[in-house]
């Protein structure tokens, strides 16, 4: 046992377990006994962690440590690998601020901070399992954290939303055990590595052997999927996080729902399943589609930013289709860029929607006078998500595209970028134009649950600067973000061997400004009265609770059939 | 015929949580399908050998793979959690809206946000 | 049933123990015979459950706390972690055997480990069920 490179493992898991020990002893004491002090042995713990294990990982390594010292095949193991570092990163980035916009306010107690971090463990330990019942546990650990932190403000539509999700993702996980039921069954292995060895060595053996391990995959990717939110099992995510407390969806939209995804890079890393992975490319392209095409109608501000987490968690599943040295780098790149610019819009709109009463886009109008900050952070995000060049978007959208650059699933992508261009313009309405009467009142009285001193205002502040300047960041240098990626990925020797990626060329910028262009006109289309009726009746088409429960297990039988016609 | 009864437990379960009107009877179904999933493990572990997994003075013999009772322990604790949040968050919903009838609560969702 | 009879509230409350035995029992030998942390506290909050649901309004707040039953819990909580915590100070395995090989009997860290979680399973799950027999044997607000 070598304690030198397993503590950061260890370390990254307990610094948010002890976070979160310690919030809840917050029930008995003072708040200021524990709020601080656990957010910092959380981030510290877990940047230490990360400091540490920079050596091994920049060379391509990974630290293991596994429970109780079993060796691989009968324990549960943990690791760190590349992957898993700048996911945690990013992680770290989104979590802190949306603590920090939490600290705003007074009713969160030491309950919702025991939940807050118990989600960052478990978010960790997804990042970091190796096994896939563990897996499994993890995963459910978050949901229950979720639900309770959606429901936190206790109203019907709040708790609604988190019962709706609760029967989604309870149902999706029924799957998810049935498909490791058929893979132990077939190679008698729950770890990762030997799943997959065991997969390999009997593939030519048998007709029903083949169907099981497909069927079996197949079952898996359905409740992976349903986790992050694809089509058509997406039905939980925007009530979910439009009803949240805006720190929450933050969070929720930011990386929990990317979580799921990296699992499923983890599964299929030694895994070979190509009919699969076509399918999820254009699942990918219709999910973003989808998406988009209900974004539009969207009168709801945080609906709207929640279904476009759908439709660009169906840009992330596109490029993780592609797979290979450009799709996985692709989609990791568009992970890290989309947790960016998707926290930033919840934690602006979030804030400047709950300071007016309204959610409404088609109503509000004018915050921009009184919230300059959040404004400027807004249009930051807003560009990114809709491909302005020099933001995050712009770039993730270049890579992803040359990954699908033979793919026919690559013009559903196109027509989602349009979409969202035209999406996001309309929401930004919000901040120009003359503000009500009734906003006007509710803006300029003080909020009571507001903290009064002056760091608990501006703390907030310095978490939207952080992701704005992270957003820009990604947009100005994406060569060295990506080659950093690639490091992570593949090691030193390797990442040499990726082809020069034009980021800034005329294709590229005349796409984006075309599509911004179309996007602008499609708005003003629908701001109109026609615009306006059509989207009411869109609208309407919604399904409920029992509609998406049958969306799922339909889906997820459609997902079997395949997985068993074509492994 | 262990199978058969999997099937049949999912099939129940799977008509609780979709076909039923009231919120209890989608809880009740969910849990239904978490006792039909544990079943499926503890049951084909069971066709590997004769005894329990206790080994005694050091000799084993045949015994039954201990692997799937460890998972379904841990299954069950979760699924016991989830009902539990499930319930309360049924309890609270039958507060604000006094009705456990799905179409009733979507209803009065939507007169109250549009 | 709007009234609680005299032969319910007193069988419930005399049968009570003999569940809570009848669990504490399945705890203790969990490592031998079926059984064990989880099951155990389940029945410890099952034998909590049934004075709760049998015995009379104004009995139930004298024989069921939920203070208690909040300690206990977190107890149980801190405990399991302490002892996952040893476990990486002596061998550097969360979780792992604290007790010298030689000097111990078969499986006490079996049996500490049920313990542990029978306590913390039969509290949480008994706070739990008692909240939600409160509420709705006795609606309030909130």
């Amino acid at each position: 046992m070598n304690l030198q490179s397993e503590l950061p493992v260890l370390l990254l898991l307990f610094a948010p377990l002890t976070a979160a020990i310690l919030s809840l002893a917050g029930k008995f004491v003072p708040r200021r006994y524990y709020i601080t002090p656990s957010f910092l042995i959380w981030l510290l713990g877990s940047v230490y962690a990360l400091y540490a294990s920079t050596p091994l990982i920049f060379n391509g390594g990974s630290l293991g440590y596994s429970i109780g010292g079993w060796e691989e095949a009968y324990g549960i193991s943990l690791s760190i690998d590349g992957l898993t570092w700048i996911a945690t990163l990013t992680d770290i980035l989104i979590g802190s601020a949306a603590w920090l916009a939490s600290r705003r306010y007074k009713r969160f107690g030491a309950v919702f901070y025991f939940f807050f971090f118990m989600a960052l463990f478990s978010l960790q330990g997804v990042l970091c399992s190796r096994d896939i019942f563990n897996l499994f546990v993890w995963f459910e650990v978050l949901s229950l954290s979720s639900f309770l932190l959606i429901s936190y403000d206790r109203s019907l539509h709040s708790q609604l939303a988190a019962l709706r999700y609760l029967l989604i993702s309870s149902l999706s996980i029924i799957f998810f055990l049935f498909g490791v039921w058929v893979l132990y069954r077939l190679t008698g292995a729950l770890a990762l590595g030997p799943i997959a060895e065991g997969l390999e060595a009997s593939n030519s053996q048998s007709p029903e052997f083949s169907r099981s391990a497909g069927l079996a995959l197949a079952l898996i990717t359905a409740g992976i999927l349903t986790r992050a939110a694809i089509t058509p099992f997406h039905t939980w995510l925007p009530d979910a996080h439009a009803a949240a407390p805006y720190p929450v969806s933050a969070l929720l939209s930011g990386f929990v729902i990317k979580a799921p995804m990296l699992a499923m890079w983890r599964l299929f890393e030694h895994i070979q399943f190509p009919m699969l992975m076509n399918g999820l490319v254009w699942l990918g392209g219709v999910c973003a589609l989808w998406g988009v095409a209900a974004a539009m109608v969207q009168g709801d501000a945080k609906k709207l930013l929640g279904y476009h987490s759908v439709s660009q968690m169906g840009y992330i599943l596109a490029a993780f289709g592609i797979g290979g040295v450009i799709g996985g780098p692709a989609a990791l790149f568009y992970i890290i860029a989309h947790a960016l610019f998707k926290s930033l819009l919840f934690l602006t709109v979030g804030h400047v929607t709950t300071r007016a009463g309204s959610r409404n886009v088609y109503k509000l109008r004018g915050l921009g006078r009184f919230f300059p900050l959040y404004t400027a952070a807004f249009l930051i995000a807003a560009g990114a998500i809709s491909g302005l060049p020099f933001l995050a978007g712009f770039t993730g959208k270049v890579l992803v595209s040359k990954a699908l650059s033979s793919h026919y699933a690559y013009y559903l992508l196109l027509a989602a970028g349009v979409g969202t261009a035209a999406s996001f313009v309309k929401l930004s309405f919000i901040f120009f134009g003359k503000t009500s009467g009734e906003h006007i009142v509710a803006l300029e009285s003080f909020p009571q649950d507001n903290r009064t001193h002056t760091r608990a205002r501006v703390a907030p502040n310095l978490g939207l600067i952080l992701i704005s300047a992270g957003c820009i960041a990604m947009g100005v240098f994406p060569n060295q973000i990506h080659q950093f990626i690639l490091m992570l990925l593949y090691g030193r020797r390797q990442f040499s061997l990726s082809p020069e990626i034009g980021w800034y060329t005329t294709s590229s910028l005349l796409k984006a400004v075309l599509s911004i262009g179309i996007g602008v006109l499609i708005a003003f289309f629908l701001l109109s009265t026609h615009g306006k009726t059509i989207s009411h009746q869109v609208r309407h088409l919604r399904v409920g609770l029992n509609g998406s429960l049958r969306l799922l297990v339909g889906g997820s039988i459609a997902v079997m059939l395949f997985g068993i016609i074509t492994y | 015929m262990d199978k058969l009864l999997v099937v049949i437990l999912l099939c129940i379960g799977l008509w609780g949580i979709l076909a039923g009107r009231s919120l209890i009877r989608k809880i009740i179904g969910l849990s239904i399908l978490n006792s039909s999933v544990v079943i499926l493990f503890i049951l084909s572990g069971r066709l590997d050998g004769v005894r329990a997994p206790i080994l005694t003075g050091g000799q084993s013999g045949m015994i039954v793979d201990p692997i799937p009772q460890a998972l379904m322990l841990t299954a069950i604790v979760v699924g016991l959690s989830v009902t539990a949040v499930a319930l309360i968050l049924a309890v609270k919903i039958y507060r604000s809206c006094g009705s456990l009838n799905i179409d009733e609560i979507e209803e009065s969702v939507d007169e109250s946000s549009e | 049933m709007r009234t609680k009879t005299d032969m319910l509230d007193v069988a419930s409350r005399k049968l009570a123990p003999y569940v809570l035995l009848f669990g504490c029992y399945l705890i203790s030998y969990g490592h031998l015979s079926p059984g064990g942390g989880f099951q155990g506290g389940v029945v410890l909050a099952s034998g909590l459950i049934l004075p709760a649901l049998g015995c009379r309004k104004e009995r139930r707040r004298d024989l069921l706390s939920n203070m208690a039953l909040s300690i206990g819990e977190t107890a149980g909580f801190v405990l399991l972690f302490l002892i996952g915590i040893t476990g990486i100070v002596v061998s550097g395995y969360f979780l792992a055997d604290p007790f010298p090989e030689t000097a111990r009997p078969h499986a006490w860290f079996i049996f500490f480990l049920n313990l542990a979680i029978g306590l913390k399973v039969g509290a949480g799950i008994g706070l739990l069920s008692l909240l939600l027999i409160r509420e709705s044997l006795e609606p309030d607000n909130g």
